[in-house]
């Protein structure tokens, strides 16, 4: 009797724990957007992963619905991190900018319309030019 | 605009290093007018014509809100002559170079 209370213990913290790791990565990226850290959160399906293999042990030792439906649960939340975290990523930087030689020469303006372009970027300061996707 | 947020608050640093920090986007001046007043500290520079977006091919289509075109998250670092002499472009458009990272290519590749 106790050697079967023991397993089916062991077996629902597993699966507690496997079921918290899921929200413990998406609760790790948002303290690191606070922290203005600005990394792929590789953790977060990690963390997910090893969810559903903590899961898929409690399932081994005690096979119920609602351990059936939290493994479902995390494999797809799992997934869906991975493919969300692999569609973002950028392809490696082919263009027409090239380390020792002069920035291409165009055309743009800044913040107050007077006219900026590439003889802006010679003179008494170095400059680190940021391309940023916008105010939204 | 996190990045925005970490660039001016260390602009001492960039000083010191005698560099400014350009910011680039392909919005037009009225908003570039508005991040600028966000952002004292950095210089804005509104991009709506692509003019400096397509001489270095970073623009990213359809990638806006609207179905607009943006620019693809990019750092360059050229020296006092116009030179080229750090190209960093972020593996995911959820990355970015931190301001440490940037300082620390500065001490390595400007003179």
């Amino acid at each position: 009797m106790s050697t079967i209370s023991r397993s089916a213990s062991r077996g629902r913290f597993l699966l507690w724990l496997g079921i918290a790791l899921a929200p413990l990565g998406i609760a790790g990226y948002v303290a690191q957007l606070c922290l203005h850290w600005l990394v792929v959160p590789w953790y977060m399906p990690a963390l997910a992963c090893l969810g559903v293999a903590l899961v898929g042990v409690s399932l081994w030792e005690r096979r119920t619905v609602w351990r059936v439906l939290a493994l479902v649960a995390l494999v797809g939340l799992g997934g869906f991190e991975v493919m969300a975290l692999s569609a973002m990523r950028l392809p490696r930087y082919t263009g027409p900018v090239a380390l020792g030689k002069p920035f291409p020469s165009f055309e743009a303006k800044l913040a107050d319309g007077t006219p900026f372009t590439q003889a802006g970027l010679a003179g008494d300061q170095h400059t680190a030019m940021v391309f940023f996707r916008g105010r939204w | 605009m996190t990045e925005l947020v970490e660039l001016e608050r260390r602009h001492a640093e960039f000083a010191k290093r005698n560099a400014r920090v350009i910011v680039v986007s392909v919005e037009g001046v009225d908003d570039a007018r508005k991040t600028q007043a966000d952002f004292p500290h950095l210089t804005l520079v509104s991009d709506d014509a692509h003019g400096l977006s397509e001489a270095a091919e970073l623009i990213h289509p359809h990638a806006g809100p609207n179905g607009g075109d943006t620019d693809v998250p990019t750092t360059f670092l050229v020296d006092r002559a116009g030179i080229v002499r750090c190209v960093y472009r972020s593996p995911s458009v959820i990355e970015r170079l931190s301001p440490d990272a940037l300082l620390k290519a500065m001490d390595q590749r400007l003179r």
